[in-house]
């Protein structure tokens, strides 16, 4: 063995390094990606915008709206002219939750901890079917455990806990063990989400957005998953956005997908990019002898509406932060 | 939510077990052509980087567990994962500096971790003096305990560890590029951006005062190696 083999040699016990030796330094690599808030100037449609809504004048918001609708039921459709910038498109806002998300810490429960979801929920009397609760507007809160094992959730004016082992559905993962079994970088996340949300019976760009419509809903996810999800919503084919109101009449940014006669949307604050909540909405169009069950029904008028209430971690079910 | 439940309960029921996912043709069902093509090469991504910077994180996962067990043996697990993120960090932001002209980052990625190591250097050295004092090396059973039992106490080893804390950084550079890092000359040249005859230079003196130290007083002993 001559020098440089002896030198080989030298701490050569050294295990090989894993994926979990990495994750921080991964993270911190894409959090670096991300873009400073542009300052260029914006096109003459945008810039027309803000600068009136800088003035405080109430406008119809038209320009970075794709399609308003007028909305007969909780959770109205069009909200006046905010005093933040307007977002062209959900990119736009999706890059902004990215650039706040890089200095938040990623928190979630250990295995034996709860995520508590605490969210507000109405559904149209028109919409109703056997699974629909009988009250149109109820609360529900839920707990959902650190290793994803179980599940308990807590209807208004119960003051008992429902639990289920795995969830009500095992393989719908939205438990803290899933989300941090998700990655980061938005492409390797579509197409894990689309991976996931394969056997969702729809096509698959409705199927990726059910599916983190439900995520961001249900699992609560820390803010860089959350700008991550963002993120992917913004790349699939037919998503624009709106500015709404949801059920408690907070002002949002809507992230939509229409599919047939029913638009989908998850609902941004557009301050913090936390998630307010999401709707489905009719867009009409369909008449009432046609085969679509929303046959006849007003267009614009709102089939359901979430607003997420608090969120937070705790040691027990039925704890509440 | 009920009213999701409406829209989603029935499809999620026809999902079959994640588990059933890892099911499939066996290898031998495979016809040739769903074999694979080769992956870009890193010049490649880096330059598609440039349009979509997200595509960068692809090299990061072809190259940050070799670039981070070099950093391990030559600094220890404390700062391994720091120096990996800045390392990445930096080529990152000069990426667009990148010669397009050479497939393969890692020597690029080396001198950038090299760079950073230096700034780590007295701690570097310490590890060196530490295990030729004891015969422990601190730095092996920090990122693994099992190591211990199998290190059993060698002179040469000590002395071998010695001889690295007294080097001067760029000869220490260089000998452990080639030896840990397993760099062609080349690679290494173009790693620190220095002539491929400068890192000979380095190499041959670091050898002759390793080989001086393990008591080898003939020069003629050190072989080089392309």
């Amino acid at each position: 063995m001559n020098d440089l083999d002896l030198v080989r040699d030298l701490r050569s016990q050294v295990r090989q390094s894993e994926a979990g030796d990495l994750h921080g330094a991964r993270r911190r690599l894409l959090a670096s990606m991300t873009p400073e808030p542009r300052r260029r100037r914006l096109p003459r449609p945008v810039l027309r915008v803000a600068a009136v809504g800088a003035l405080g004048i109430t406008i119809a918001a038209g320009v970075t709206v794709v399609q308003n609708l007028p909305t007969a039921g909780p959770g109205k459709g069009t909200a006046s002219a905010p005093a933040w910038l307007s977002v062209a498109n959900a990119e736009t806002l999706a890059k902004r939750a990215t650039a706040a998300a890089v200095h938040q810490p990623d928190v979630y429960p250990r295995d034996d901890q709860w995520v508590y979801v605490k969210w507000d929920f109405y559904g149209s009397s028109k919409f109703a079917n056997e699974l629909s609760e009988k009250v149109p507007r109820y609360t529900t809160e839920l707990w959902v455990r650190g290793d994803g094992k179980e599940r308990a959730l807590r209807k208004e004016g119960s003051t008992t806990l429902k639990r289920r082992a795995g969830g009500e559905d095992p393989r719908l993962r939205l438990d803290p063990a899933y989300l941090r079994s998700l990655p980061l970088e938005p492409s390797a996340l579509l197409e894990r989400l689309e991976k996931d949300a394969r056997e969702i019976p729809v096509p698959r760009a409705q199927a990726v957005f059910i599916h983190t419509k439900l995520i961001l809903e249900q699992g609560a996810p820390p803010a860089r998953l959350r700008a991550a999800l963002y993120t992917v919503l913004s790349r699939l084919d037919g998503v624009g956005v709106e500015r709404v109101r949801d059920l408690l009449d907070r002002e949002g940014v809507g992230i939509y997908m229409d599919v047939e006669d029913t638009r989908r949307e998850v609902i941004v604050d557009p301050n913090t990019y936390a998630l307010l909540g999401g709707r489905t909405v009719h867009l009409g169009g369909s008449p009432s002898t046609s085969a679509s069950p929303n046959g006849g029904s007003p267009e614009g008028e709102v089939m359901s509406s979430v607003a997420q209430v608090a969120t937070g971690i705790v040691d027990n079910a039925g704890d509440v932060p | 939510m009920a009213g999701l439940r409406v829209h989603i309960a029935g499809s999620a029921r026809s999902r079959t077990p994640s588990w059933a996912d890892a099911s499939g043709p066996a290898p031998a069902e495979v016809p040739a052509a769903v074999v694979e093509p080769a992956p870009p090469e890193d010049s490649a991504v880096i330059r598609a980087s440039l349009r979509e910077p997200e595509r960068f994180a692809e090299l990061f996962d072809r190259h940050a567990a070799v670039l981070h067990r070099y950093v391990v043996r030559r600094l220890g697990p404390a700062h391994a994962e720091d120096v990996v993120a800045e390392t990445f960090t930096r080529a990152f932001e000069k990426r667009h500096r990148y010669a397009f002209d050479r497939a393969d980052a890692l020597p690029w990625l080396y001198g950038i971790t090299t760079n950073i190591i230096g700034t780590h250097r007295r701690s570097e050295i310490r590890g060196y003096r530490a295990l030729a004092r004891t015969g422990e090396d601190p730095v092996a059973a920090a990122f693994d305990e099992r190591v211990v039992a199998r290190l059993s106490a060698s002179a040469t080893r000590e002395r071998l560890a010695a001889a690295l804390a007294k080097l001067g950084r760029d000869q220490r550079d260089v000998l452990l590029l080639i030896a840990w890092g397993d760099l062609s000359y080349e690679e290494t040249a173009r790693a620190l951006d220095v002539p491929v005859g400068t890192v000979r230079s380095r190499l041959s003196r670091a050898r002759r005062k390793i080989a001086h130290a393990l008591g080898g007083s003939n020069p003629t002993d050190v072989i080089e190696e392309a």
